[in-house]
């Protein structure tokens, strides 16, 4: 068994991160499934755990014109209760996982896991969501996509904590998320893909696509984006080049929830539909 | 060991634990509880499920720090209520139990969604029990305790 | 209560303490001194264990080995091939090896991650390929055949010589796992003169109680197994349980205190029995009008590491090989292999499940083959009433086949639907199965090895009445059914009857909880029982009324030659499936399910809509989801119930159903055998539909969207063109 902490504040959570080497915990649906326990026998942490949940400024929610602001012990339920929320982080939260670990998983536990087939990622990459993370030494902001390094590899020193998630908000006129799962509920992702646009007369002024579980990392290209933002006019072979970004960026395994060849034909088949459905005409 | 303070089953009660316990042994081992039931360990199957702050939790991956404070509910306490007598009877009356596993799990399902929507229609029963397995019923007859629970309890929830 | 109506429904009598959670599971129970015990399992599928190694272990805390078996290190089934505790080879990954037991479980899987064990690799028969040729030398027997029968049928060279065209095709299914909610678990309590009493979750105490007297050395009186609360059953917990029980049971006999062994998930996933996955082909012979004049059948189960049951397991699937069609001329074959992956057990349909999918599959390929509606061409082959069965026995009652259909085609609009997705391209299908289950043990088991026999006592001086009898109420409501029984047959109250679980110490051996038997065989015993009481009621004093099995006089089988009558009587089924495919993602959404039955009369219309919802969904995971592979050492993948999808509340509606009611004379009330039929119909009916609704063949179960993809591509058929 390992030391554990539950600081009541804050600060005194600050300073146990400086002065030991610890993991954090706040609502532990990933993690007391990675180090499970059984009957009697608790779970196999590696390191110190420190608990997060009697924080209660870490339960914050900030709804502002322009940013909503997500504390660190915000469920997934709660944060699917909130009525600013962009729809298509929304309707990921709604077919996450079952009821009782929405009640207890946090949204931003689902971010710091860091799994490719984390079902809250594809919608906060196209979204642009940033975290704020703090130490003892100070505060600094970083980009979701340059946080998550790997499958379960985040840049988070030992020393530091995600206090919040700021998710900007705009007028996304186009929103269309799918996500396949080996069933309708309770289900991991075989993979999923979540992509928002904006369109003013006629024109893509924003666009993000992003495809999770096909690689190690979410998977979102700037540079297919590219091809159709700002475009009044697009041309028929804009998608032959977006698709072969694609197809090379597309890197899935074959593992023992689905195959590596199903993950990229439907993964493709879904930004073939997105593009054909809700871009082109 | 710290001390960790809550509330089971209306009672306050603190036990002296390591943190990383799970909440399910600490139901099941400290306070011999065993109507809460371990089908999986991991979180997919409910059968370990309570109410937490009268939110449906898994007993099984909750650790007890996580649980300061807060408000549990298992099928032991919840089985005093007119509630529970109302979904007892319609669980009989539907046909809804078999193996019994995950009967207590499912009730407190069927609470929790009723205690925020007390006439559910179909599809919000099947989404709010969809992490609750069971393999004996097919599940219908389990949605049908849940509506007629509804009905005969209307103004209870 | 009169017989017509002992059908309608009451209220179960353990509903109360399990909606409480009063019941007692097994690992909800304690006994003083009680220490916990865990296994240390092969990491090798095939391997010689050359040296374990052992850390210190502290007071109270012990290790068991194969050396302490006071008895044979071998669990009895029909042959005596399996260990309890491996001795000098390991033939698959999860082979039980050493107990360590002690009081403490945290401290236990320390302990357990301490010990060593060295192997010699050897190579492992993997597939049935691998199998047949015995690589790495025979795991059984000379050729790792557990069992092989080969029966025929009218003249079968006659029929392939004058036959049209032969079609050939081929089948295979998977593995599934029972996933039934309650892990498996056993405690083990030693008693006052070498006695050992056994407590578990379980099917059948009897074939415990028989595999430990062999086990501990031990006579009849001096073992006793109790059945607790059962948490789902499904046939995982008819085998399997011998095993553990007496892992249980060696340990505490040797340490002299309770032992218990309780499986969590994990473990139970990657060590308990499996379905056999099969490998079935055909060979028919067509004459001019494409009516089957001959069949050729060869089928292959893949039986795991050791024998158990699987013998019995392929006999089903060979005699109900043919489904419900009459088929003069036939030659079949099958056998069963070992290969060094986890024994394979029994499973709700027991070896029939994978018969009716390869059957019907092929009947919709000759349809389609033929251009001719499948429907159409099932029913020109139907068996009716006199008509002769695979086995060359004879249907001797109804065969209520065309009303069902008429029913199930009106319920469903199955017709109308069908000629629509034929024409449509909008990937809607519809599919329909047809099939029978035969009802109890196959052939004259019952007569021959099971002898079942119950007892009803009345004590003096009072109203109320004992079942004394060894079946299991696992959540298919046995307890309410066989006090409904009894008491419409005293025409007493349900109340005024006891019927506890089952302890061998009390109760007479009735036989195993399983083949849908316990209604029509051991329901039966007891009304027949329950009337001679009736009769001597009056009479003073203690009253003991003991029934035995009589096979009925209809029925002739000769095991020898597989010839005969393989079941005494048929229940019948016709499931129809409508899905439709999402041509994005080739993920199924099933839009309706239909079925119909005729399992005789029903004691309880309520509980056999809890069979028919549960066998259906069961069947639909089968067909579906629920995918488990071994990776390329043997060892399972899909090891949690996270990994290994069983359907939700959300992935599957409302299951239609009808009941049909062929009276059977030999059941009780007219009733014959339900809890399989009702999982057997819907992965066939579920495959056609899928098949319908992307225009192909499907061949596999289960239908996964992996699997869909890779037909489509292996025909250059793409549905979402970018």
């Amino acid at each position: 068994m390992v030391k554990t902490y539950l600081p009541h504040t804050w600060q005194e959570a600050l300073f146990i991160r400086g002065n030991d080497d610890t993991m954090l915990l706040a609502g532990g649906t990933d993690l007391m499934v990675k180090y499970h326990g059984a009957p009697g026998i608790t779970g196999n942490f590696p390191k110190p755990l420190l608990f997060l949940n009697q924080i209660s400024s870490l339960k914050t929610i900030n709804i502002e014109t322009d940013s909503i602001t997500i504390g660190s012990n915000v469920t997934l339920n709660e944060a699917a209760g909130i009525s600013a929320l962009p729809l298509i982080l929304k309707q990921a939260l709604g077919e996450m996982a079952s009821p009782a670990i929405r009640n207890a998983g946090t949204l931003i536990g689902n971010i710091c896991n860091a799994s490719p087939a984390g079902d809250t990622l594809p919608p906060l990459y196209v979204l642009d969501a940033q975290l704020t993370i703090e130490s003892l030494n100070g505060t600094r902001q970083i980009a979701l996509a340059d946080f998550i390094q790997g499958p379960g590899k985040i840049d988070l020193k030992a020393n530091e904590i995600v206090r919040c998630l700021t998710i900007p908000r705009r007028n996304n006129t186009i929103c269309f998320y799918k996500k396949v799962g080996m069933r309708k509920a309770a289900a991991i992702s075989k993979l999923s893909f979540a992509a928002i646009a904006q369109k003013t007369d006629q024109k893509i002024t924003y666009m993000g696509v992003a495809l999770g579980a096909v690689g190690p990392t979410i998977i979102r290209s700037k540079e297919a984006e590219n091809l159709l933002t700002g475009k009044i006019e697009i041309l028929t072979d804009t998608w032959e080049t977006m698709h072969t970004i694609y197809n090379s960026l597309l890197c899935p395994i074959d593992d023992k929830r689905s195959s590596a060849i199903y993950r990229k034909t439907i993964a493709l088949n879904l930004l073939a539909y997105f593009y054909k459905e809700y871009i082109w005409q | 060991m710290k001390t960790i303070s809550f509330t089971l089953n209306n009672q306050s009660v603190s036990i002296q634990t390591n943190l990383q316990k799970r909440l399910v042994d600490v139901l099941r081992e400290d306070f011999a509880l065993t109507g809460v039931k371990e089908g999986c360990g991991e979180g997919e199957c409910g059968a370990c499920a309570v109410l937490a702050n009268h939110k449906l939790i898994n007993s099984c991956i909750t650790p007890i720090g996580s649980v300061e404070q807060l408000d549990i509910m298992s099928i032991e306490g919840f089985k005093d209520t007119e509630r529970y007598h109302i979904l007892a009877a319609a669980f009989a009356e539907a046909g809804a139990v078999q193996c019994g596993f995950c009967t207590p799990g499912m009730l407190l399902a069927a609470e929790a969604l009723l205690h925020v929507n007390a006439s559910p229609n179909e599809t919000e029963i099947r989404q709010a029990l969809s992490g609750n397995l069971c393999r004996c019923t097919g599940y219908s007859m389990i949605v049908a305790a849940v509506k007629i629970a509804a009905k005969n309890g209307d103004g209870l929830w | 209560m009169n017989n017509t109506n002992i059908g309608i429904r009451v209220n179960k009598v353990d509903n109360q303490e399990k909606t409480s959670g009063s019941a007692k599971y097994i690992a909800d129970l304690k006994f003083d001194n009680m220490l916990y015990g865990k296994t240390i399992r092969s990491t090798k599928a095939r391997a010689k264990i050359q040296a374990i190694h052992y850390p210190v272990l502290p007071k109270e805390y012990f290790i068991i080995d194969h050396n302490d078996v006071p008895g044979q290190n071998r669990v009895k089934f029909l042959v005596n091939d399996q260990p309890f505790l491996a001795e000098t080879v390991v033939n698959y990954i999860g082979e039980p090896i050493l107990l360590i037991v002690g009081p403490n479980r945290q401290k236990l899987k320390e302990l357990a991650n301490k010990i060593t064990i060295e192997y010699q690799p050897l190579t492992a028969a993997l597939t049935y390929e691998e199998s047949l040729r015995c690589a790495g030398g025979a795991i059984f027997g000379k050729d790792n055949k557990f069992a092989s029968y080969t029966y025929e049928k009218g003249d079968i060279s006659r029929a392939f010589s004058q036959a049209k065209t032969i079609e050939t095709d081929e089948y295979t299914t998977g593995y599934q796992k029972h996933a039934y909610l309650e892990n498996q678990g056993m405690i083990a309590v030693p008693e006052a003169d070498d006695k050992v009493t056994v407590y578990g979750s379980l099917q059948c105490p009897y074939y415990i109680k028989r595999a430990l007297e062999q086990a501990l050395a031990l006579p009849e009186e001096k073992v006793r197994i109790v059945q607790t609360t059962t948490g789902g059953a499904f046939g995982g917990k008819e085998d399997y349980p011998s095993i553990l029980a007496g892992h249980a049971a060696i340990a505490a006999k040797k340490v002299g205190r309770p032992v218990a062994i309780l499986y969590d998930r994990l473990e139970d996933m990657a060590s308990t029995t499996r379905r056999h996955p099969a490998q079935i082909t055909f060979q028919t012979a067509l004459d001019a009008s494409g009516k089957i004049i001959g069949m050729k059948i060869n089928v292959i189960l893949d039986g795991g590491a050791y024998a158990g049951i699987s013998d019995v397991v392929l006999q089903r699937s060979l005699f109900n090989i043919t489904g419900v069609y009459h088929i003069q001329n036939l030659e079949v074959h099958g056998c069963v292999v070992a290969t060094n992956t986890i024994p394979n057990g029994a499973f709700r349909g027991f070896g029939a499940p994978q018969a009716f999918f390869a059957m019907e599959m092929h009947m919709e390929y000759l349809a389609k083959k033929l251009q001719k509606n499948p429907l159409d061409y099932k029913k020109l082959h139907m068996v009716k009433q006199g008509d002769s069965t695979a086995t060359s026995g004879l249907f001797l009652d109804k065969v209520p086949l065309p009303e069902m259909l008429a029913t199930i085609e009106k319920m469903s609009d199955y017709t109308p639907k069908y000629e629509l997705y034929q024409k449509n391209e909008n990937h809607h299908g519809i599919g329909i199965s047809l099939f029978l289950h035969g009802c109890g043990f196959t052939g004259s088991g019952e007569r021959d090895i099971i002898k079942a026999k119950i007892k009803l006592r009345r004590q003096a001086n009072s109203q109320q009445v004992e079942i004394l009898a060894a079946n299991v109420d696992m959540g298919q409501g046995l307890k309410t059914t066989f006090k409904k029984i009894v008491a419409a047959a005293l025409a007493i109250p349900m109340t005024d009857i006891i019927f506890n679980n089952p302890d061998t110490d009390h109760v007479p051996d009735s036989g195993p909880t399983v083949a849908s038997r316990s209604i029509m065989i051991v329901g039966k015993l007891l009304e027949d029982a329950a009337r001679k009481l009736k009769a001597r009621w009056l009479e003073k004093g203690t009253i003991e009324i003991t029934q035995a099995y009589k096979q009925p006089d209809r029925m002739h089988w000769d095991s020898e030659k597989s010839h005969g009558d393989a079941y005494p009587a048929y229940a019948w089924g016709i499931n129809v499936v409508e899905t439709t495919v999402d041509p994005l993602t080739l993920q199924v959404d099933v839009n309706g399910v239909w079925t119909v039955f005729d399992i005789g009369q029903a004691i309880d219309e309520q509980i056999i809509q809890g069979q028919i919802e549960g066998g259906v969904l069961q069947g639909l995971g089968y067909a579906s989801m629920e995918v488990m592979t071994n990776d390329q050492n043997g060892k399972i993948m899909q090891d949690s119930l996270t990994n290994y999808t069983i359907p939700t509340m959300v992935d599957f509606g409302k299951v239609n159903h009808k009941l049909f009611t062929t009276y059977y004379k030999d059941g009780p009330f007219g009733a014959k055998g339900a809890g399989e039929l009702t999982l057997i119909g819907a992965a066939p009916a579920y495959a056609a539909a899928v098949a319908q609704a992307l225009k192909i063949r499907i061949d596999r179960l289960p239908v996964t969207p992996e699997y869909l993809l890779e037909v489509l591509q292996n025909e250059n058929h793409f549905l979402y063109a970018k």
